[in-house]
């Protein structure tokens, strides 16, 4: 009978320590969980191309092209980046990196005013407008101090209009009108790679590369890319 | 016999006692829970690395009871470690009696103890009603990827 009743007050004591200790947690917790794709703020894409991704050309001695690139920032602030442009050269069925020498680079965000309806009312696609106003457009040059750099460097404006066989950007001449050359930075080649440190802004920016290829280049086909890296 | 009536003693205790214990904490979660806890701005379920997105919650604080909110928010991604500095937290913590008086405002500034992993800790609560909005944003090199964002809220009273 004692022994029944040490059973009883025992397990009653358990009971009112148990309820005792849950009551003291008097903390009150929610957990709420979402999931979200992520992706990157940045997307890059080659105009009048097959591939988004890169440019291809057959390029001779003293050739010029134009290319244009559209640049989106997704996020909402600017982001500082490193630009890379690349050079391959096909050889043998296959690419190759190219050191870039021989090839001769500028590039020009003013491209971008052909997107804006107020600067181009007749609707005129990017080539067309930049043969209308080469004038508009200002460079950032690479690689500086060279000596071809220099013509092509008081040969801004009149280049693009320049004609030799119907080739836009062809002018090896031409001179510098104003005698403004509007460089505003300098970079150089390393290793195939044409660097340049830009911050972009959000919203969607147009960009045209003006290649002009050395009267010594070696005839072939050649590969132009971008890649944007964190600064 | 002896042996035989402690041991089953014991055992019933331990499992009274477990049980006592769980229900309190866990099996009935609905006694334990923020009352009128709820999402009111949601995260995009696409996000752009480099920008920042807002996650708004409220609550009620029925009797304006004083007491300290402790908030964790988790960020994992499924094949990579979240590493310190990806992802930048803050927040603020809208409190009032009544909508139509000036409302409270306080910052909630987060501490990132682990990858991926922020804390703000003892914050001082009394209204009754509690808007809380996080602003979440990540480096532009953040790794792309599905991202998890778990955010769990804790309130402790005085009394």
């Amino acid at each position: 009978m004692q022994r029944k009743k040490t059973l009883i007050l025992g397990l009653t004591i358990v009971l009112f320590v148990g309820v005792v200790s849950a009551a003291v947690v008097n903390y009150l917790s929610n957990t709420i969980v979402m999931r979200a794709n992520v992706s990157s703020p940045i997307t890059l894409k080659w105009l009048d191309t097959e591939d988004p991704n890169y440019v291809e050309t057959d390029m001779n001695g003293g050739d010029a092209r134009f290319y244009c690139v559209e640049v989106t920032n997704d996020a909402d602030l600017p982001i500082a980046v490193v630009v890379q442009i690349h050079i391959q050269i096909l050889h043998e069925g296959n690419w190759y990196n190219f050191d870039g020498e021989g090839f001769y680079l500028a590039l020009s965000p003013d491209i971008s005013y052909a997107w804006v309806p107020e600067y181009n009312p007749d609707g005129l696609g990017w080539r067309a407008w930049l043969s209308a106003h080469p004038d508009w457009m200002d460079w950032v040059l690479a690689p500086s101090g060279d000596e071809y750099l220099t013509k092509y460097n008081t040969a801004y404006i009149s280049p693009l209009t320049g004609d030799r066989d119907g080739v836009l950007g062809y002018n090896f001449d031409s001179v510098d009108p104003d005698g403004d050359r509007d460089l505003r930075t300098a970079t150089n080649f390393d290793s195939g790679k044409w660097t340049l440190t830009m911050t972009i802004e959000p919203g969607t920016f147009y960009c045209v590369f003006w290649v002009i290829a050395d009267p010594a280049l070696q005839p072939a086909s050649y590969r132009f890319s971008a890649t944007i890296i964190p600064p | 016999m002896l042996r035989r009536r402690t041991f089953t003693f014991a055992f019933i205790s331990l499992i009274v006692f477990t049980i006592y214990q769980v229900s309190a904490t866990s099996m009935t979660p609905l006694d334990r829970r923020i009352q009128g806890f709820h999402v009111i701005k949601k995260l995009p379920e696409t996000m752009v690395a480099g920008s920042t997105y807002e996650w708004e919650v409220s609550f009620v604080n029925p009797k304006s009871e004083e007491g300290w909110m402790n908030i964790t928010l988790k960020i994992k991604e499924e094949k990579t470690t979240v590493s310190f500095g990806e992802f930048h937290v803050q927040g603020t913590l809208e409190a009032y009696d009544n909508p139509s008086r000036q409302p409270q405002h306080t910052t909630l500034t987060f501490t990132e103890i682990s990858g991926g992993t922020f804390q703000s800790l003892q914050t001082p609560i009394e209204k009754r009603f509690n808007n809380i909005t996080l602003r979440i944003s990540s480096v532009p090199n953040l790794m792309p990827g599905t991202y998890t964002f778990t955010l769990t809220i804790t309130l402790q009273y005085k009394d």
